[in-house]
């Protein structure tokens, strides 16, 4: 075998041909044997067509030899991607084994990044992200006051400064065209503001109290019962409370006969009108963190 | 003598063979299969071309392009270590088959038989 010729460094520059290569080596072959049949007395004509006649199908070799060479670029391709990619892990490897200070604060920054980024996540994606779990949430909006008595006066007047009086909400009710329906709730509650007594040990029991349109404004159907009648919705009709699933399951065993039944709370007596559904939690949506059981 | 048809499975070791004394072209090893067997064994084309490229891709084959004895550019073949330890191999099943075929073939008198 002789030497390879220079070209042949520069043939395959564009990246590895394996048709181009076959076609090479089938062309070679074939022009071998008409030489053969030259020297042997044919003449180039007859040879050319003595050596095609021979060789049978072209075409069909012609396509293995593609498939092959094409199959065997990609075997060499992928070996030499891995084995770069194992020189690189290796050596960075190595390297962080060398600089281990390195190593360690990267790692740190690295774990404090995902960390906080996470935490930033969980709080951003619960308060802000996520719709709110109503129907047609999108067409919910929050009505907030800004007194001007208060802003004024440049204090920090808190939940005062931006809620309506009872007055002012019914104003809106009756006066209401841009809304479907407008409805409210008492946002001056705390923990445990009630006390449940009547069934054995009092126990601190956390409400809120909300308009009679609250919960079907929002889609919220309850779980057991119905919900607040008209007359309990007016000032002093009778006295009702939902309960809330969890508060229904702890307190009463989730009793379903529960419902009808008179129970009091901070000495008032009401009725139970019915039990949220699991869905459905005050705390959760509008104050977040705050539990309610009624 | 007659030509023999090529027994499957045995294209591969003679490509071998042939590639034992050193790099060949496509054509050279179609040429000395010829006439190291009186031209009783004559490898197609067809059947040459895809054996070769075949045992490229088992890796018992290695190729590079080089010039031919009259200037043209051609594929030279060269056995690796693997093919030469795959042609060592295969030498010695072939033959104790060829021995075994030949016994059975020649035989002349029904076996003595074995005391059971």
């Amino acid at each position: 075998m002789s030497k390879i010729p220079i070209w042949r460094r520069y043939a395959r520059l564009w990246g590895p041909d394996p048709a181009a290569d076959v076609d090479d080596e089938l062309r070679f072959h074939l022009d071998a044997k008409i030489d053969d049949l030259v020297a042997q007395g044919w003449n180039p004509d007859a040879a050319r067509i003595e050596a095609q006649r021979q060789f049978g199908d072209w075409k069909a070799v012609r396509e293995v030899g593609e498939r092959v060479g094409i199959q065997r670029e990609k075997t060499i391709e992928r070996g030499e991607f891995w084995g770069a990619f194992r020189q690189d892990l290796r050596y960075a490897l190595r390297t962080l084994r060398k600089e281990r200070g390195f190593t360690i604060v990267t790692v740190l920054i690295l774990a404090l990044g995902i960390a906080a980024n996470t935490a930033v996540f969980s709080v951003v994606n619960t308060v802000l992200l996520r719709p709110l779990p109503f129907p047609e949430a999108g067409q919910l909006a929050w009505l907030a006051a800004g007194h001007e008595a208060y802003t004024k006066r440049g204090k920090n007047a808190g939940l005062s400064g931006v809620t309506y009086t009872v007055d002012a909400y019914e104003e809106f009710q009756r006066n209401n065209h841009s809304f479907q329906q407008i409805t409210a709730y008492n946002p001056f509650f705390g923990n445990n503001d009630y006390t449940l007594t009547g069934s054995g040990e009092p126990q601190p029991v956390s409400g809120v109290m909300v308009a009679g349109n609250f919960l079907p404004m929002l889609g919220v159907e309850p779980l057991l019962g119905r919900n607040f009648s008209k007359e309990e919705c007016q000032k002093g009709g009778p006295r009702a409370a939902l309960l809330s699933y969890s508060f229904w399951q702890n307190q009463f065993g989730g009793d379903p006969a529960i419902v009808g039944q008179g129970i009091t709370l901070s000495k008032q007596p009401m009725t139970v009108a019915g039990v949220l559904p699991p869905t459905f939690d005050f705390g959760g949506v509008f104050a977040p963190g705050t539990k309610m059981d009624v | 003598m007659t030509q023999l048809e090529l027994i499957r499975g045995t294209l591969d070791v003679l490509i071998l063979k042939a590639l034992a004394w050193g790099p060949l072209h496509g054509y050279a090893i179609t040429n000395l299969i010829r006439r190291q067997t009186d031209d009783a064994l004559l490898v197609e084309e067809g059947t040459l071309y895809p054996a070769l490229w075949r045992l490229e891709s088992k890796k018992l084959l290695e190729a590079e392009w080089g010039l031919s004895e009259n200037n043209r550019k051609a594929k030279y073949y060269r056995l690796t270590a693997e093919g030469r330890r795959h042609l060592r191999q295969e030498t010695k099943a072939w033959e104790a088959y060829s021995i075994a075929v030949g016994k059975m073939l020649g035989a002349t008198r029904p076996p003595v038989a074995e005391e059971g």
